[in-house]
């Protein structure tokens, strides 16, 4: 079995299984950036449907916001909290000298939005999320998902509070998301409040609370941050009551790297095992023999049988050889794989075979749907047993 | 389109207003997927490599540099409207066969053109932020323009009905000696459009693909993009 343990080599092979799993290409004539195929764009969209959801859950709505920062706006931030100028894209949109930013991260942006608003007396809190594009210019090496110039998924939540409670609170609530998500998609975390230990904390934000996983290479990764600001940027962008007394806000944070931890977590030699939260397909119907239309026929009915019965299914009869098709499936981390053949169409039976383990089990087309639900169970409980056992590992094998 | 926003010539969508954009670009995606379209998402910063070879497609002014760290001697562009230059490098992948053509692709992003008057109509804006932007590839050899012409052509009027739009279609000879059709809106809002470019247009770019007699065959490009405006509507 090829070892993951080496950070290089895992991520030279992550790299090729994403472009070959048809999730992401990195090819780009732009330095630090990816374009998502279909399939990969599914997956990255269902998580972010996730956090969509568990955030409005807690009162935060969308907002919509250009991709230009007015210059001085941005070099506030820059001057009193914390300088990254060098590390953003410059533009002049408007008029041939005009200086703006564009978007890095939604802080200053937002923040001098606020200000606006409160100084209409907009009545608090604000709680506002968005998802998009961002640009940052990194320099060095740049990684697929990891540390990219073009960075997506890029989501981001901020907030202005109008009391100390309604604060705290939404800082719970953000760790508790974390800490659901995270373990939906079945990676090691960690979420713990950082301790202060150097003035540069100190600067941006009072404390933070971070959500940390390791990877199987031992990688220490930060996947998502939440901020307290408390009057940081009040101070600067002006958030504050009639009185003169400044909101504190939070912060919240996580990029693409988030799955490329939940990709290097549930792995093995032969590509993903994709959580099913995130699956874009909990099982992929495959004929054995490409170009049969009796075994397509019957395939196509049991998708449709499956479809019915609430669980997501797509089909493969493309002509390739059935060998390629099922290592392809692998790649790709489709929990199941229902084969259908000459057996499975005479005797109306399919045969599904589990990712995870490889079992095949063969089972009458009466059974199936409840039969392909147990197996669906049975492979998000081992998921959760192979990210147990990575654990222990890693507490106990120190020395590899 | 909410212009309280500390920032001329630029604006930010309400909670309420996202809700209505994403039911509309819903039923945008819906419709194209039942046309055998795919979304993807792609980077918004664009090499200049992709965009040279095509720019007398656009007056280079309209399009909008982005420089790094405020390096003023390297730029990439913002992604420009209606050409769909970032999905060129997944066309061009080592590992692309004839078998997967045509190969419908849309994402839904933000588009840039920079306008020489600033304006505060609200349907005239450098950025866009909601943009759908798509294509078609399909391979020179067998031609079939007419075909793909006819699809889109279809997928655009039927999303165009859904929203009841009074819209009007107009076709124009915009670029290079092929027709362009436009959806406007009564008002005249450009709501939709959409041109064919052969390959022979688009040889700056090197796509080709060996077909099924292992022949390099070139590929054309009827490229499409719906604006936020018809979701606005």
């Amino acid at each position: 079995m090829k070892k993951l343990h080496d950070e290089k080599e895992h991520q030279l092979w992550m790299d090729s299984l994403l472009r070959k799993a048809r999730i992401l290409e990195h090819n780009f004539p732009v330095k630090g950036e990816s374009g998502w195929l279909p399939y990969g764009f599914s997956i990255a969209h269902d998580l972010i449907k996730i956090f969509e959801s568990s955030f409005e859950k807690i009162g935060f709505s969308e907002i919509g916001l250009p991709t230009f920062v007015k210059g001085e706006i941005f070099l506030e931030q820059c001057k009193q909290i914390k300088d990254f100028s060098g590390r953003v894209y410059w533009s002049s949109p408007f008029e041939k000298d005009d200086y703006h930013v564009v978007k890095p991260t939604i802080e200053a942006q937002i923040s001098k939005l606020f200000g606006l608003w409160t100084g209409q007396g907009k009545e608090l809190p604000y709680k506002y999320y968005t998802c998009r594009s961002v640009g940052r210019y990194e320099t060095g090496r740049t990684i697929p998902l990891w540390k990219e110039r073009n960075v997506w998924p890029f989501f981001e939540a901020h907030s202005a509070h109008h009391n100390n409670k309604d604060f705290l609170e939404t800082i719970n609530q953000e760790a508790e998301i974390l800490k659901t998500v995270l373990t939906e998609l079945n990676i090691p975390v960690f979420i713990i409040q950082r301790p202060k230990i150097g003035k540069r904390l100190k600067e941006y934000s009072e404390r933070r609370v971070e959500a940390i996983s390791i990877t199987p290479y031992r990688g220490v990764t930060i996947l998502s941050s939440i901020y307290d600001l408390g009057e940081i940027f009040s101070k600067v962008y002006e958030i504050k009551s009639e009185r003169g007394e400044y909101y504190p806000m939070v912060n919240f944070a996580f990029s693409g790297r988030l799955l490329g931890t939940v990709f290097s977590v549930n792995c093995d030699q032969f590509g993903l095992k994709l959580p099913l939260c995130i699956a874009p397909f909990a099982a992929r119907i495959t004929t054995i023999n490409s170009g049969s239309a009796d075994q397509a026929k019957y395939a196509t009915k049991i998708k449709n049988s499956l479809e019915r019965n609430g669980i997501t299914a797509d089909t493969d009869f493309s002509d390739q050889s059935f060998k390629k098709r099922i290592d392809f499936t692998k790649r790709q981390g489709i929990p199941l794989i229902i084969l259908i053949g000459k057996d499975e169409v005479i005797g109306r039976k399919v045969t599904i075979l589990r990712r995870d383990t490889g079992e095949r089990v063969v089972v009458s087309e009466k059974q199936f749907v409840e039969k392909t639900k147990s197996a669906l169970d049975g492979y998000h409980r081992n998921l959760i047993t192979l990210k147990e056992q990575l654990i222990e590992n890693l507490y106990t094998k120190w020395v590899v | 389109m909410n212009f309280n926003y500390p920032l001329e010539y630029s604006y930010y969508f309400e909670p309420k207003e996202i809700k209505k954009i994403k039911r509309g670009a819903g039923l945008v995606f819906d419709t194209l997927s039942n046309y055998g379209f795919a979304r993807v998402s792609l980077p918004f910063l664009v090499s200049p490599s992709l965009v040279n070879p095509t720019l007398d497609h656009y007056r280079s002014g309209n399009l909008i540099k982005a420089f790094p760290g405020g390096n003023r001697s390297k730029h990439a562009y913002l992604s420009p409207y209606m050409l769909f230059t970032q999905a060129i490098p997944l066309i061009r992948l080592p590992m692309q066969s004839y078998k997967n053509f045509p190969l419908s692709l849309f994402t839904l992003g933000p588009s840039y053109k920079r306008l020489h008057k600033s304006s505060k109509n609200p349907f005239m804006q450098t950025e866009e932020i909601f943009s759908v932007q798509g294509g078609i590839f399909f391979l020179e050899e067998p031609s079939s323009i007419k075909e793909q012409n006819n699809t889109l052509d279809s997928a655009l009027s039927e999303i165009m009905n859904s929203f009841e739009s009074k819209y009007k279609k107009i076709s124009a000879k915009m670029f290079y000696k092929s027709e362009s059709v436009i959806f406007k809106n009564k008002d005249e809002t450009f709501l939709a459009g959409y041109h064919f470019l052969p390959y022979e247009y688009l040889s700056g770019f090197d796509l080709k693909v060996k077909n099924s007699k292992n022949r390099f065959v070139g590929i054309n490009l009827i490229s499409f993009s719906i604006s936020q405006n018809l979701f606005l509507l």
